[in-house]
């Protein structure tokens, strides 16, 4: 099979996919039975019966489920996610406007993690049974099991508010102009702008929430490549390349790295999408403003619309994503085409 | 391999170390950190929540004002003076000669026709502030003067004029920008979205900038009437939690951190650089109980409902909250004309056990007790709920705590369901009869919801509402919160306190009940 068939086909097979996720939202949504019209109009206005049957007509909400339901597909079809009830304003723009910031944490976070977590990976897989193994093994342990909300307000507490010597939460200087909204990505916007006080910046204040949100996949990358290390290095090929004279240095990033790799991309595809899907509390802690803090808000108003469109927006990154492992898998190690 | 592995951690020093905090310029800008995340929209004939209070009267004047130091009294705003007609329907407002727009322009009659109408014609939430109020028509007597005609007296009506949702827009700037005072403006006004970024108004500041969730940016209004204010600009920074704020404010990266709970204030105290600012609110939590049969409970019976009264540890309560609150006697806050705080119910176990004795019920009786989420005065509902169920088990009354999502619990509330519950009432202006129309009639207001049928406060709430004479109407509001205590139907808990942390260079802020700030004083 060809790789653009192998694409076409799994492009596919997302459309039920995604329709059988927003089937399931919508029977949630009308299974938990509660009355969003206290979320719509508010409390107060909840006594004045004008403004009541105003929302429920505005909003569709005495149209059958079903039909409800067919709306909110062809709305999707069309690009339209519906309008938020909290927000009132078209999901997607809300999505628009949260998105730039969870990308650039979990770009940052990502190359954190891999920049950071493959070497010491590489080197505690080399190294296996040292000193510095078994300390790398005991920090990434611990990076991954304790809560990032519980070490984002130590760190803040520690680096920010006691020692002074990282910036606060938050995305950027408070006291700092901001650069003009180009990708909504504040770093690159301050590049695209040329202003390198801004950058610095914006870069400062990603510190904290990478090593806090990277550190969690850092463990997990540190953790999947020192395994595979340790197993290529024990594997017949690396004995016939150390016996032909290869330097240690070229036998382990040529020949143990390159094979230990392919399982890496599964994780780290999969660890990127979780990133990207907003990370509540980490983004809570810090005062981002981001995918992560829009859903919880709009989960615990009930306001459905929002939820779903976010739902919908995280389901399709992770089908994208997982399509793009899939790819590059295909393109690693062509047997999986005709598997 | 060595050589990786040293190259390794000369870069995890480098990322610790080499990207340095940037040097920030310091500007006179005020940065403002508080949670903020509740605005929805920032057009004043739109908007319906808290934050946008604090922006709009930042951004926007109204025609009249009522200032934090008397609450009583009415004070002038873009309307040098006003009157009112013998028969109480028409309201005229001479405009002042000097005010002007931050673009510069003349504020005219016919600005505030266009944002009255506007506001009338969007039909959102804010349209009930003139609908309520019988608002029949506004019509332009000449450039510095309206008149407004109202289809019944309405004393409240120059308090209701204070609320910045009848701020007054710039006409030609707001129809530049898609929008309309037309019939259907709900359907074709297009200027929400402008007006989320922008401003049109007279204030002494100009709105730059919202980012949902993350901040709003103000500028200072050059061209202010009263003459350019100190600050160069307000940034509210969204905030998601007190201990943060706090961080930001002892750190120097905010000025003030807005609404902080008490542990957080406590902190404050022990900091030079810091200062507290504790603005008493009129916002109320209170226990309401059902005087209605129709739940077939004990509590139908005015003694049980004060032998509850009675049994309640207000202190303990108010303990609770860090001692950062105070309490009415009804409901009808500390602060407005009216409110006695001498009529207030004490703890008097002995007093309780007999009045539930009288009632046949010396053995006590089990019900539920309703609550949402969401706290007061950083006191979490099912707290105070489970102080308030400690309480009563002394005189032998066994509340069952019932705790919903506080949609499901308004859903339930609102539909008569709830026969004891604790809730809050905020208001969203200053007259006493943001209080008394709600808890007052069988069929409107949180009265209705607890199916209350008192037509002696019914009919006292009537009279408040038409009477214009101050004095006699302060009468009246006394009598009204004395049948009040008596009905023992809904018994005030706490009243909040606001808490505001400020760096101690921060001089001339001053807490408002309805707007939270008032910028305009500040200087640093």
């Amino acid at each position: 099979m060809s790789l653009v068939r192998y694409i076409v086909r799994r492009l596919i097979l997302t459309i039920p996919m995604l329709f059988g996720i927003t089937l399931v939202l919508f029977l949630i949504y009308n299974l938990v039975q509660v009355d969003p019209l206290v979320m719509i109009i508010g409390e107060r206005a909840m006594d004045n019966p004008q403004l009541v049957e105003a929302a429920i007509r505005k909003w569709g909400l005495d149209r059958p489920v079903w039909e409800q339901y067919l709306t909110y597909l062809t709305n999707i079809l069309r690009g339209d996610l519906g309008t938020s009830f909290l927000t009132r304003r078209p999901v997607l723009d809300d999505l628009r406007t949260h998105l730039p910031a969870t990308v650039e944490l979990a770009v940052s976070s990502l190359l954190f993690a891999v920049l950071l977590g493959i070497p010491l990976g590489v080197l505690a897989g080399v190294y296996f049974g040292s000193l510095f193994d078994r300390s790398v093994w005991f920090i990434s342990l611990l990076n991954g099991s304790l809560p990032p909300f519980w070490t984002g307000l130590i760190f803040l507490f520690v680096f920010y508010y006691s020692l002074g010597i990282t910036p606060g939460p938050g995305r950027f200087p408070p006291r700092m102009e901001r650069p003009p909204v180009f990708s909504g990505l504040l770093t690159l916007d301050s590049l695209i702008a040329g202003d390198m006080a801004a950058f610095g910046g914006a870069l400062s204040h990603l510190i904290l929430p990478t090593v806090i949100l990277g550190g969690f996949t850092l463990a997990l990358v540190l953790r999947v490549t020192r395994a595979a290390i340790v197993e290529e290095m024990r594997r017949e090929y690396i004995r016939t390349a150390r016996s032909k004279g290869l330097a240690e240095r070229l036998v382990v990033v040529r020949h143990a790295l390159r094979n230990a790799l392919l399982p890496l991309v599964t994780i780290i595809g999969l660890a990127f999408a979780g990133l990207l899907s907003g990370a509540v509390m980490t983004e809570t802690v810090f005062d981002w403003a981001g995918i992560g803090q829009y859903l919880v808000r709009a989960a615990a108003s009930l306001d459905y619309p929002a939820i779903q469109g976010g739902t919908l927006l995280i389901a399709v990154i992770y089908v994208v994503v997982n399509l793009c492992v899939d790819i590059l898998y295909s393109v690693l190690d062509p047997r999986v085409r005709h598997g | 391999m060595r050589r990786l592995l040293v190259v390794l951690l000369a870069l995890s020093l480098a990322f610790a170390f080499a990207i340095q905090m940037p040097a920030q310029a310091q500007s006179n800008a005020l940065i403002v950190a508080g949670r903020f995340t509740d605005v929805i929209t920032l057009d004043p004939g739109r908007a319906f929540e808290t934050t946008n209070l604090i922006v709009h009267h930042a951004t926007y004047e109204t025609l009249l004002n009522i200032n934090a130091d008397d609450l009583s009294k009415i004070v002038p705003g873009l309307a040098e003076s006003y009157s009112i007609s013998e028969d109480g329907l028409e309201y005229t407002f001479v405009l002042n000669p000097n005010a002007k727009f931050a673009s510069g322009n003349p504020v005219t009659a016919e600005d505030v026709r266009f944002s009255w109408t506007r506001l009338l014609n969007l039909k959102g939430n804010p349209s009930s502030y003139l609908t309520d109020f019988g608002f029949k028509s506004i019509e332009v007597v000449d450039d510095r003067t309206v008149k407004v005609t109202l289809e019944s007296p309405q004393p409240a009506f120059a308090s209701v004029v204070t609320a910045p949702a009848l701020s007054i827009l710039e006409k030609a700037v707001v129809v530049a920008n898609g929008g309309t005072d037309a019939p259907d403006a709900d359907q074709t006004d297009a200027a929400k979205d402008w007006l989320d970024q922008n401003s049109a108004g007279s204030g002494p500041f100009i709105l730059k900038r919202w980012s949902p969730n993350s901040e709003i940016v103000m500028v200072r209004n050059e061209n202010y009437w009263r003459g350019p204010v100190a600050l160069e600009g307000i940034t509210l920074r969204v905030t998601n939690d007190a201990a943060s704020a706090l961080q930001l404010v002892a750190r120097g990266d905010a000025d003030i951190a807005l609404g902080v709970d008490a542990d957080t204030a406590e902190q404050a105290r022990n900091n030079a650089e810091l200062k507290l600012n504790i603005g008493q609110t009129l916002n109320l939590l209170y226990l309401g109980i059902s005087p209605s049969d129709y739940f077939n409970l004990p509590i139908s019976d005015a003694r049980v409902r004060q032998a509850i009264a009675h049994a309640i540890d207000y202190d303990g309560i108010i303990a609770l909250t860090g001692g950062f609150a105070d309490r009415p006697a009804a409901m009808l806050p500390l602060g407005i004309a009216g409110s006695d705080p001498s009529l207030r119910y004490t703890r008097d176990l002995e007093k309780a056990k007999t009045l539930l004795a009288e009632a046949g019920h010396g053995n006590g009786f089990s019900m539920k007790l309703h609550i949402g989420g969401g706290s007061t005065a950083g006191v979490p509902r099912e707290v105070i709920a489970a102080k308030i169920q400690a309480d009563l088990a002394e005189v032998g009354i066994q509340l069952e705590i019932d705790q919903q999502t506080t949609a499901n619990f308004l859903t339930a509330f609102r539909a008569q369901e709830l026969p004891m519950v604790i809730s809050a009432w905020t208001p969203d202006y200053l007259d006493a009869t943001m209080w008394t129309a709600f808890f007052s009639k069988a069929d409107s207001g949180v009265s209705r919801r607890l199916r209350m049928d008192i037509p002696k406060i019914a009919e006292l709430a009537d009279q408040i509402a038409a009477e214009r004479d101050p004095m006699v109407r302060e009468r009246l509001l006394t009598e009204y919160v004395k049948a009040h205590v008596e009905a023992a139907v809904f018994i005030p808990l706490l009243q909040e306190q606001y808490i505001d942390v400020l760096r101690s260079n921060i001089q001339g802020y001053v807490f408002h009940p309805v707007y939270l700030t008032e910028f305009a004083g500040v200087s640093k």
